[in-house]
């Protein structure tokens, strides 16, 4: 996941918040919807790492479009920007959408900036430390055949294992072995 | 007789008058110790006598006087409303029952007969002054019940006056998630807006500090003009140079729409503005629509169809209260996603708004009930169950009234009628 190649998604009902976050996130040139379901068919067609909604919008409202949006992308970031939010959608969120930070309006830029690196970092360490299970999980399966042969080999011929070998390949024998 | 002439608070006053003194002398004597005893001895002195202080309580008229007979005195002391209601006892040698009844005709309350004993001379005039006292106690009792007939009734109107603007206040309330969210969002723009407005401005003046630089530099290198290229490329000051008016303009959208509803609210909720005067109903729907606009824009598709109608008198903050109460039943009455109309129109002397909504009707069995005060089939913390009750008052008072109709499943529809000039607008406050 390169900076470049980082994809936010903002969806708004409000064209003016829209433009005003775009501003702010410009560095990432973010995509922008005015109702969830121009999000869904967005993300039908493009993969995002990063989602921003407001909460009531005509239509879905934003935390069903998350909910919705988590099945197509679930390793996406999901932010939730809200100028209001009872509890009811608030649990919502957390336990449905399972967003990863609520963000009240007025919104602060520099908590706005803040949430989404946070966010994105969050993502990279998510995919890095699957990244790295996989890895280790290869490597155990490589090591698991291994341990298979020496096994194998040391059946058919005991001790053939612990062989002491010289630095110029000569086979070195303790007195014990010469008994 | 001593003991109750003790008791009696205040002593009575009886005025005789006769033309003979040993009438009056025998009279006098007799009454003077239970009563305090005035005496005339014509008809002009009695009237004097009776429009004076002390006034009397009682006066025992003699009829056959000379210059004026008690006919003519009686006529008088009614005429006079000082004296009408002083009792008179007629007391006459005359004895035939049409002059009694001629004297009890003319307003005297009762007729003796001379010579006549004393003692029931004593018990008629008792009577007579007890009648007084209950009469005079009555019209005390009856002034004070008026004045606090006239107490309660302002009492009253004061109570429902701030019925009103509790009912008003609690339905802003419920509305208060929804106009800080129509609040919040453009000041979270605005303000987003002026911090990357900010650091903008750091990038242009850094340019422009570079280039000042740049010209102070003599003579000026290929290399520097360069950089300075380069940093203009870096700030994107072309961008800049078409961004920073979007962004004032949408800003200042925001700073206007926060204005407006901040005003839209403050006419809304206005106590004092409680007068009688011209006003224009769509202007009145239009920013009460304003101010539920969170209330009904995600849900609802409102439509406008408003006809011809001229201003009326009314009170039209409270008028706008109604409006209110009808918009917000309607839009809660859609569950999903539904239409709401708005139309208006005039007939005859008399304009109407109705506001119909798709959503899901009134029960039949709920209909008669529905303009009880706290009668209510929405959930707690959505209604205060005062709204239409509020609402059928106002327009009430506005010499109108509201129609309803409506259908299980398909919807409602309330027309609220209203005359162009109240019938009592002298009479109303």
């Amino acid at each position: 996941m390169n900076q470049a190649d980082i994809r936010i998604l903002i969806v708004d009902d409000e064209p003016n918040v829209l433009k005003a976050l775009t501003r702010l996130l410009k560095q990432y040139e973010p995509v922008t919807a005015i109702s969830g379901e121009e999000a869904l068919l967005l993300a039908e067609q493009h993969r995002f790492d990063l989602v921003i909604s407001d909460y009531r919008m005509p239509g879905i409202n934003g935390i069903d479009f998350l909910i919705l949006f988590k099945r197509m992308q679930p390793d996406a970031v999901r932010i939730v920007l809200t100028g209001f939010a009872d509890l009811e959608g608030a649990q919502h969120a957390i336990n449905e959408a399972e967003v990863f930070r609520f963000i009240n309006k007025p919104w602060s830029n520099l908590e706005i900036v803040n949430v989404v690196e946070n966010g994105l970092a969050h993502k990279r360490m998510l995919l890095e430390n699957r990244a790295l299970a996989d890895q280790v999980r290869a490597q155990q399966i490589l090591l698991n055949e291994k341990e298979a042969i020496i096994k194998a080999l040391e059946a058919e011929e005991p001790g053939i294992t612990q062989v002491n070998w010289a630095q110029d390949g000569s086979i070195i024998l303790d007195d014990e072995d010469l008994q | 007789m001593e003991s109750d002439k003790q008791s009696t608070e205040r002593q009575a006053t009886i005025l005789l008058v006769d033309d003979e003194s040993i009438n009056l002398s025998v009279f006098g004597q007799f009454l003077a110790p239970y009563y305090q005893v005035l005496v005339a001895t014509s008809g002009q002195r009695a009237l004097q006598l009776a429009g004076g202080a002390p006034k009397p309580d009682l006066i025992l008229l003699d009829v056959m006087m000379p210059d004026m007979d008690g006919y003519q005195v009686i006529g008088q002391l009614k005429a006079d409303p000082k004296t009408g209601d002083i009792p008179v006892i007629f007391v006459t040698a005359l004895t035939s029952d049409l002059e009694e009844e001629r004297g009890l005709s003319l307003g005297a309350v009762d007729y003796l007969y001379k010579p006549c004993h004393l003692s029931i001379l004593l018990a008629r005039i008792k009577t007579q002054l007890e009648l007084k006292n209950a009469r005079d106690w009555l019209k005390d009792q009856n002034a004070y019940l008026e004045t606090e007939v006239q107490r309660r009734h302002q009492e009253n109107e004061a109570v429902h006056l701030q019925l009103l603007q509790s009912e008003k206040l609690a339905a802003i309330g419920q509305l208060a998630a929804g106009i800080a969210h129509e609040i919040n969002n453009p000041i979270g723009f605005v303000n987003s807006n002026l911090n990357t407005l900010d650091s903008y401005l750091r990038d242009v003046f850094c340019v422009v500090d570079a280039s000042n630089a740049a010209l102070d530099e003599k003579p000026l290198s290929e290399e520097t003009l360069q950089s300075l290229r380069e940093l203009k490329q870096a700030k994107q000051l072309e961008y800049l140079r078409n961004d920073i008016p979007e962004l004032i303009a949408e800003s200042m959208e925001g700073l206007t729409r926060v204005r407006d509803i901040i005003q839209d609210l403050k006419d809304f909720a206005h106590a004092d503005k409680n007068e009688w005067e011209l006003g224009d109903l769509h202007k009145g729907l239009d920013s009460t629509l304003n101010i539920i606009a969170n209330e009904l824009k995600y849900h609802c598709t409102v439509h406008k169809q408003y006809g011809e109608i001229p201003q009326i008198y009314c009170l039209s903050s409270q008028l706008n209260q109604v409006f209110m109460n009808l918009l917000i039943n309607a839009a809660q009455s859609i569950e999903t996603k539904g239409d709401i109309h708005i139309r208006t129109g005039r007939a005859d002397q008399n304009v109407w708004v109705e506001i119909s909504d798709s959503g899901k009707g009134i029960a039949p069995e709920n209909l008669p009930r529905l303009f009880e005060p706290f009668f209510t089939t929405k959930p707690v913390g959505k209604g205060t169950g005062l709204g239409l009750s509020v609402s059928q008052n106002i327009v009430r008072k506005h010499g109108g009234k509201i129609e309803v109709t409506s259908q299980l499943g398909q919807g409602s529809r309330f027309r609220v009628w209203l005359p162009i000039r109240p019938p009592e607008l002298g009479a109303a406050e």
